[in-house]
């Protein structure tokens, strides 16, 4: 129907060349035809045939749509009527029994923060050197104990007793490096008092207390509590180095910028004959 | 009148399309069956329901049901379904039913995938409520329980996820909701940041 009235369309316009009149009161009178059952709607004659056309095509729609649709509901797949619920249910594996437990469990966390302090008395010697463990053990000796059972012997036949001055100075930075090259080795601290001060770093796995100064030990001392060094840079260390870096970069953009990046402060007799290669000659 | 003639045509040229979409959405949104095609209404692939159904989700919200999977006896653990071929394009809404270890999927008003789930243990609970995916990752390894999470979709802040897991009966998770590897792919190449999981105790 919609083809026939493309169609019919098109003739009447090929026909509006010939006779303009007559074909428009038959384009007229068709487009209006749906509309004629009512005749007290008051409407322009062109808003009529307007109105009629989509009329018209909605019906067309309606008849080609409607049929479709019930078909489709008498499709094979259709199921009777079921009940959603009792579907789901039926290809349920069932309840879960009572006590069933995950599989994975939270693992144990070795502490981060924390440095287990323990006495020279309970220490380990080094083949417990493969206990799990990410930061070394600080281990302080006991005050009565000598100092060569917290080293080895070949250890203690090279440790040089240093000068007071030099213990305390030495005692972090080799607290830091056998805190950062060795990672499951033992520092021993020795309790840094005034006077008699000295550090003895116990040849871990990383051996970074390798060159360590032995010192004695003197009776009666104070353990002191060293917070590791922490392998993630503090915030504060990362933006010195950026800032740093952003300086490096400036000064090599700088070095490495065309002559007319610099502007030298020129003589103002002379601004009249500067020769300016961004400027242009008429500015 | 001469000069208004071209309007006219272009009106009567362009109703017919106009009607026609609009009438095919006026009569096909009651039909439930009318956008599938007939490879999905295969009576072994699909079931379609004489008349829209509501599915009760979380509260008192339904989600309308037009079809779901022909799923006709109960699965085992690491048995999954999913056929979302030729299914129209649509919200997805993602049901987990903690009481019958099951997941369906919807695409709109038309299932396309489902699954045997594990869950959280009585100790650790999966929450029943209403969520949306916070984040995708299809490698992921968890921080607290050092264990693999593939195709992860989170659900909450605080580590409740779908991921793909091991099935077996009689074990729970630790508040995940496991499902098979080959459909925790599928719905993670389906499900975006921001669509729904409803699990309902």
């Amino acid at each position: 129907m919609k083809i026939w009235r493309a169609q019919k369309l098109f003739r009447s316009r090929s026909a509006l060349r010939r006779e303009p009149v007559r074909s428009m009161s038959g384009t007229r009178s068709l487009l209006a035809a749906p509309l004629a059952f009512l005749p007290s709607l008051k409407l322009r004659p062109r808003s009529k045939r307007i109105a009629g056309g989509m009329a018209a095509c909605l019906l067309l729609s309606t008849s080609l749509a409607y049929p479709s649709s019930i078909a489709q509901v008498a499709e094979p797949g259709t199921v009777a009527a079921a009940n959603l619920l009792g579907m789901l249910a039926a290809r349920s594996p069932g309840k879960r029994p009572d006590g069933a437990q995950p599989t994975k469990s939270k693992p144990e966390r070795a502490p981060l923060a924390r440095a287990s302090v323990v006495s020279a008395d309970q220490q380990q010697p080094q083949s417990a050197a493969g206990r799990s463990g990410v930061l070394p053990r600080m281990v302080v000796p006991s005050p009565g104990a000598p100092e060569t059972q917290a080293l080895p012997d070949a250890l203690a036949a090279i440790a040089v007793p240093p000068a007071p001055g030099e213990a305390i100075g030495s005692a972090a930075p080799l607290a830091a490096a056998g805190l950062a090259s060795s990672p499951i080795g033992d520092i021993v601290l020795a309790a840094l008092t005034p006077g008699a001060g000295g550090i003895g770093a116990g040849p871990g796995a990383g051996g970074g207390g390798a060159g360590g100064g032995g010192g004695a030990t003197p009776p009666g001392g104070q353990p002191v509590v060293v917070t590791p060094v922490s392998a993630v840079p503090e915030p504060g260390t990362w933006l010195t180095m950026l800032l740093g870096f952003g300086l490096v970069g400036h000064a090599m953009r700088r070095a490495s910028a065309g002559p007319w990046r610099r502007r030298a402060p020129v003589p103002f007799d002379s601004l009249s004959q500067r020769s300016d290669p961004l400027r242009s000659p008429h500015g | 009148m001469a000069r208004l003639r071209p309007a006219a045509w272009i009106a009567a040229l362009c109703a017919p399309l106009l009607a026609a979409s609009l009438a095919s959405d006026l009569l096909t949104d009651p039909a439930p069956t009318t956008n599938l095609p007939a490879a999905s209404r295969a009576p072994d692939v699909r079931l379609v329901l004489p008349e829209p159904q509501l599915l009760p989700l979380a509260g008192n919200e339904a989600h309308e049901v037009h079809s779901l999977l022909a799923i006709n006896k109960p699965m085992k653990f690491g048995d999954y379904a999913w056929h979302d071929r030729d299914v129209p394009p649509g919200p997805l809404v993602i049901r987990v039913d903690l009481s019958r270890q099951t997941m369906s999927v919807f695409r709109g008003a038309h299932e396309i995938g489902a699954a045997v789930i594990l869950y959280g243990a009585d100790h650790k609970p999966t929450p029943p409520g209403r969520f949306t995916i916070l984040e995708k990752r299809a490698q992921h390894r968890s921080n607290l329980y050092d264990a693999e999470m593939p195709y992860m979709l989170r659900l909450t802040n605080d580590g409740i996820a779908i991921h793909a897991s091991e099935l077996r009966p009689g074990i729970a998770t630790n508040g995940c909701i496991g499902v098979p590897l080959g459909f925790a792919r599928a719905l993670f190449g389906v499900a975006r940041r921001g669509d729904e999981v409803v699990i309902v105790g």
